[in-house]
């Protein structure tokens, strides 16, 4: 388990590598709150509820979305694979003593914790700046179970992409494939 | 000990043949046109350990396809593989963690990183112990002369300063064996030196394994006591480096200078005159003949006289063209005879 940890950890360190993507990407994420807030507040101008949504539940599922849909980065491992092999050079993943599929899992663990990063400043801009109330359910069984499902889906989309880049060694093309899984 | 027991092994490949043109991509999608490609043919060879071995051919030999069977990376077509006593396709983690390859497009290191950091992370994949990490990095570092460059980024350094990082990365871990794809390619004379220094001694001092593949015959003469040659996927030759370049290095460089102007030509007439002036002479002779044209040129009193070897590039070429164990076993014998 070491290896995959300090996997995560040199692909974390990747992303900070670069201070223009970290100062942008912290700007977007606090123009992206400001944007939603204000968008939002005009369209529930004079309302309390629209389709049966309060504005700080509207809110409220719009950071928990965002959150989630920022966690599913799997993709970059189907692209990773792909170009890795068309170019010859996916062999490195080979003559290492780990396991290929963990190594991209944890590659991919490393980059969400840096989106992961943004989304908890985000949250907390959300909250304590604009003081919205985040909206909860009361049911901790069904939070459990939110949180299981979204674990899950990560996870399912992390094997998905991984076995859709291991086919371009059979069909050196996965485009196909790849905007099959998209749709 | 045998480490590498190679018996029969081919590898063929299909490769998709496209007629040219537009038609011919359209004719692509319907019908296709493979052909086999052997990349490498019924090949045989022992290593011991703590050999260092250059494997050497022309562009396609199939030196490549070797070094990819013995990692695991590819499978062969036919015959047996041993390496370590592991079939090398099984990719065990076990059988992984016992060698290092390094290969020139295949860069272990993180661009954006620091080597210091890609180390630590090979720490951990490797399960080296914090001691012996401690103790092999700092043996490396000094070896290479790399303690500036530990913490930059690995993409602002020269190719050079990468190579002998990657090297490092693979020798962090005391593997027995280190395959080497051309790791003196697009480096300077001086950086080449280095690197040729580094792995003489890490074979001597650790004992590594060494299976070099280089085009430049520089790297096979000064590294390699024995070194095979293979072309068109066949093994040509398999012995002693010196007697391999013993048996192809047929001619020397003659020059010889003067203090007065001596008459054109050359006392014997044998070998090609590759350039005369009134006050120097160069000669390419036969290496049968140098003693015999010296002898005739010291008449004329010269001033210098230098020897040097055939021009590399040509005894390479006459390697792989001629190149045969029995063209050399039958002009030792003949030698012998003599």
């Amino acid at each position: 388990m070491q290896k995959y940890a300090e996997i995560a950890r040199a692909y974390l360190k990747t992303q900070l590598a670069w201070r223009a993507d970290v100062f942008f990407n912290m700007l977007f994420t606090v123009t992206r709150i400001l944007f939603a807030y204000l968008l939002w507040g005009v369209i529930f101008t004079g309302k309390d509820t629209v389709s049966g949504f309060t504005f700080h539940g509207m809110l409220s599922y719009y950071i928990v979305s965002s959150f989630l849909s920022q966690l599913e980065m799997s993709e970059r491992i189907s692209s990773e694979i792909f170009q890795r092999i068309r170019n010859g050079t996916f062999s490195k993943y080979m003559v290492i003593p780990v396991n290929i599929q963990g190594y991209f899992m944890a590659m991919e663990a490393g980059i969400v914790l840096f989106y992961l990063a943004f989304d908890f400043l985000a949250a907390f801009v959300w909250v304590w700046v604009f003081r919205i109330e985040f909206v909860w359910v009361s049911d901790v069984r069904i939070l459990a179970c939110g949180a299981l499902m979204a674990i899950l889906g990560l996870l399912f989309m992390v094997q998905l992409n991984y076995y859709l880049g291991i086919l371009t060694l059979k069909y050196e093309g996965i485009g196909t494939l790849l905007m099959i899984k998209t749709i | 000990m045998k480490i590498i027991e190679v018996e029969n092994v081919s590898k063929i490949y299909r490769r998709y043949k496209k007629k040219e043109g537009i038609r011919g991509s359209i004719a692509g999608l319907v019908k296709r046109e493979y052909e086999e490609k052997a990349a490498v043919r019924n090949m045989n060879l022992e290593v011991s350990e703590g050999e260092f071995l250059g494997l050497i051919g022309p562009n396609g030999a199939g030196k490549t396809t070797l070094i990819k069977m013995l990692t695991g990376i590819i499978a062969p077509t036919s015959g047996r593989l041993e390496v370590m006593g592991y079939y090398p396709n099984d990719l065990k983690n076990a059988f992984k963690q016992q060698y290092a390859v390094v290969m020139g497009q295949k860069s272990q290191l993180f661009f954006e990183l620091t080597a210091n950091d890609t180390l630590r992370l090979f720490q951990k994949i490797y399960d080296i112990p914090e001691k012996e990490y401690q103790e092999n990095k700092a043996y490396f570092t000094e070896l290479f002369g790399v303690k500036e460059l530990m913490d930059v980024q690995v993409r602002t350094l020269s190719l050079g300063e990468r190579m002998k990082l990657e090297l490092m990365v693979a020798l962090l871990h005391n593997p027995r064996i280190l395959f080497l794809d051309e790791p003196t390619i697009g480096l300077d004379a001086i950086a080449s030196r280095q690197i040729r220094r580094f792995l003489k001694e890490v074979n001597t001092d650790r004992g590594t394994t060494i299976l070099l593949t280089s085009h430049y015959m520089e790297d096979i003469k000064t590294l390699c006591s024995r070194c095979v040659v293979v072309n068109h996927g066949s093994k040509l030759y398999d012995g002693d480096t010196a007697e391999l370049f013993d048996c192809y290095q047929k001619s020397k460089k003659l020059t010889v200078t003067f203090t007065h102007p001596v008459a054109p030509g050359w006392p014997g007439g044998q070998g090609v005159l590759l350039e005369e002036s009134p006050f120097k002479k160069v000669l390419l002779l036969p290496r049968e003949e140098i003693g015999k044209a010296l002898t005739a040129f010291m008449q004329l009193e010269p001033s210098d006289i230098i020897i040097e070897e055939e021009e590399i590039g040509a005894v390479v070429e006459r390697v792989y063209q001629e190149g045969s164990e029995d063209i050399c076993r039958n002009t030792q014998k003949s030698q012998e005879r003599i």
